[in-house]
């Protein structure tokens, strides 16, 4: 028994500890020792953390941070349920259409990060073009080199690459909602919109947390491909997260210890997200079982 | 019997276990001179490789350096430019040196400062060349009397005019800053999106960006560093970063455009003057024959300041595993025929002086412009602070997207850039 145990749990473990566990102590003592890139760095323990605190641009990271994931969880949850009820009504090439959807995920996050850098171009992107034929020239708008734009035009572009993701969780949980329910409520008189507030919205409770949490935890921590090669973080930091910032710190500014002491913020951050979700699931599964 | 055969037995198993060993010793001797032959492997990364201008002198040099040197081999590792700098100074510092490294002006002083490369005078002197023989930048491979490197080519700064776009204005080549603007003002058609100049206008990687704008505070004399000191708030700078908000603020250059959407507009004869070092001859050559034949090359002269020029640098990195044959092939690089072959396959100045072939002239006027400056500009790293050139630019481009994205006046930022660039040099 305890031999399977360790032969078939036995690679996963070691698989865990060459990629997670090493990784995250090497960045946490790299963490506790001085900001240089010569060999043996001095001890000089929480000193990093309280620099990074008591940075200047500290608060607006951690601002920028926020806002960027709130608006991914925010968007993907209202989008993703809007494209759900529409996709979970039956009409002819609904599988091509809930295909569609899914071309998002699909794309390469570079490749689309490009391709968005220039449709959201001042000058000469198509976004602009449309805009000044529909305006007789007189709208121009300036989505990446002025803030808060930056930051708005990023945060549209992951939620157009995260909306698939949003959109089928959103569909399984239509999905299981008992059509019981729905026909008690029409017997009872409901409308429309009756039928959405006290049938559909409770019974996507629980794949919203789920959703929510997932969301929080991956944007939070993830917030980099397409900020750093849109924007690089600005106009003047505007679109700057904690992830970017850790980056920018170790591999322009050769900054090591600084960057570990962001990359240990970052993960304790999305730590408390995944604790939440593992506590939802755990009181979900208590309930069912 | 049984006694006899299991010692025949024995005498078979000695022998055969005999056998294997001398065959054992003869692949280890014939594997230890393989191994020799292949240690004189030279590990020589670089994003050059596969560049079609540089990556073709390098192919040509590396299969004639392999052929007169039988058991020498290069190894041409790709790595893209993105990545090579960090992967570059991860590998040094962690003792997993190439044999040859490539460097840009402010991370070669880092190199040097931090005592990761070897000095290269003996192999210098004895092939006989002397700093004096190098261009100008070869001043920043110099520490306290030793060379750490030697400056593989390097690209000057200077104006890149489409004159048939200006001729067609009625406009003649820009000598000075108020000719400079009426080009700039008169070409500019939105109708068209023809500019009349591009210049980096958009937010992300500093060091890219610096490169783009500091030929045009480098004209007007303005100096972030000068001596090791910061010097961000002289007349000079304020006139430079005024002029930059302007042309950007008027909408008079491609804004939130990168410069490889800008490039190919002026290879394309969407935008009439472009600040560059000569490979952008050779692009444009590659690209647009038309537009290539309507260049124009001239200094761009906005004030009373010297030209800048962005150098690649070869150096030996201290641990490196092939130090000898690596400093022979950086003094083939050296040679009079290699130098002249730089220029030839790349439309870039070699480090050494005056190795600028007349033929190349008489063909490619535009270059002379390039040989001209090639003596004497200077580099783009801030003056005796290149060590920090990464932070230092990093701190200036904070500034710049600031001036030009968030309305900050000029005179505020000058004031506000010298002030961090004080306390950043402060704390070192």
């Amino acid at each position: 028994m305890n031999r399977h145990l360790v032969l078939f749990l036995g690679p996963c473990v070691a698989a865990l500890m060459a990629f997670f566990i090493v990784p995250v102590w090497q960045t946490f003592v790299m963490s506790v020792h001085a900001d240089t890139m010569a060999p043996n760095p001095a001890y000089v323990g929480l000193a990093n953390y309280i620099a990074v605190a008591s940075d200047r641009n500290f608060v607006r990271l951690m601002t920028t941070s926020v806002l960027y994931t709130a608006g991914n969880v925010i968007f993907v949850w209202l989008i993703g349920l809007g494209i759900a009820l529409l996709l979970n009504r039956n009409f002819v090439g609904r599988g091509l259409v809930r295909a569609a959807f899914i071309v998002p995920w699909a794309t390469p996050y570079v490749a689309a990060s490009l391709i968005f850098s220039l449709m959201f171009n001042y000058d000469v992107g198509i976004l602009n073009y449309l805009l000044g034929l529909l305006s007789y020239g007189q709208l121009r708008i300036d989505y990446l080199t002025s803030c808060p734009n930056a930051l708005i035009s990023l945060t549209g572009i992951s939620v157009w690459k995260l909306l698939p993701l949003g959109i089928v969780m959103m569909l399984t949980g239509l999905q299981s909602i008992p059509e019981t329910q729905y026909e008690a409520a029409r017997v009872d008189g409901a409308t429309g919109l009756q039928r959405f507030w006290f049938v559909t919205l409770p019974g996507l409770r629980s794949t919203t947390i789920t959703l929510t949490l997932l969301m929080m935890i991956w944007c939070f921590g993830r917030s980099f491909t397409a900020i750093y090669l849109l924007t690089g973080g600005g106009p003047a930091g505007c679109s700057e997260t904690l992830v970017l910032k850790s980056y920018l710190q170790m591999f322009q500014l050769f900054k090591p210890a600084t960057a570990a002491t962001l990359g240990v913020g970052v993960l304790l951050i999305s730590l408390v997200f995944a604790i939440a979700y593992i506590m939802v699931l755990a009181v979900g599964s208590r309930k069912n079982g | 019997m049984t006694y006899i055969h299991t010692k025949n037995t024995n005498s078979r198993t000695a022998s055969i276990i005999g056998s294997c060993l001398r065959t054992a010793a003869v692949i280890s001797i014939l594997g230890l001179a393989v191994g020799g032959v292949q240690a004189q492997q030279i590990d020589y990364p670089s994003y050059h490789w596969k560049e079609p201008t540089y990556g073709a002198f390098l192919k040509e040099l590396k299969t004639d350096f392999e052929s007169k040197n039988p058991g020498v081999t290069i190894k041409d590792t790709f790595v893209p430019y993105t990545s090579y700098v960090d992967q570059m100074y991860i590998d040094i510092t962690a003792g997993n040196a190439p044999d040859i490294l490539t460097s840009l002006d402010p991370d070669f002083k880092r190199y040097i400062d931090a005592d990761l490369l070897e000095p290269l005078d003996a192999y210098l002197e004895a092939a006989g060349y002397s700093i004096d023989d190098f261009i100008a930048p070869a001043q920043l491979a110099v520490k306290d009397g030793h060379i750490y490197g030697i400056p593989f080519l390097t690209n000057p700064r200077a104006l890149f005019v489409n004159k048939k776009m200006l001729d067609k204005a009625g406009l003649p080549l820009p000598t000075n800053l108020e000719e400079f603007n009426k080009v700039v003002s008169a070409l500019r058609d939105p109708s068209t999106q023809t500019f009349g100049v591009a210049i980096s206008a958009q937010s992300g990687a500093p060091g890219m960006q610096f490169l783009e704008y500091a030929p045009y505070f480098a004209s007007f004399g303005a100096k972030f560093f000068t001596e090791g000191k910061p010097t961000a708030d002289t007349p000079e700078m304020i006139k430079a970063l005024t002029f930059y908000k302007d042309i950007v603020d008027q909408g008079l250059v491609p804004k939130g455009a990168k410069f490889d959407i800008y490039r190919p507009m002026f290879m394309n004869g969407k935008i009439a003057m472009y600040v560059a070092g000569p490979f952008m001859g050779a692009l444009t050559q590659s690209t647009n024959a038309e537009t290539y034949s309507d260049l124009v090359t001239i200094p761009l002269q906005l004030g009373g300041g010297k030209p800048l020029t962005v150098t690649n640098y070869l150096a030996i990195p201290k641990n490196a595993k092939n130090k000898d044959a690596s400093a022979k092939l950086l003094m083939t690089i050296l040679q009079d025929d290699w130098q002249k072959r730089i220029v030839a396959l790349t439309n870039t100045i070699p480090g050494r002086k005056g190795m600028v072939p007349d033929s190349i002239l008489a063909e490619n006027a535009w270059f002379k412009t390039f040989a001209e400056l090639g003596d004497s500009a200077t580099s783009y790293a801030p003056e005796g602070a290149e060590q920090y050139g990464s932070d230092i630019i990093n701190i200036i481009g904070g500034h710049i997207e600031r001036m030009l994205f968030t309305g900050v006046p000029a005179e505020q930022v000058s004031t506000e850039m010298q002030a961090d660039l004080v306390k950043f040099i402060e704390s070192k």
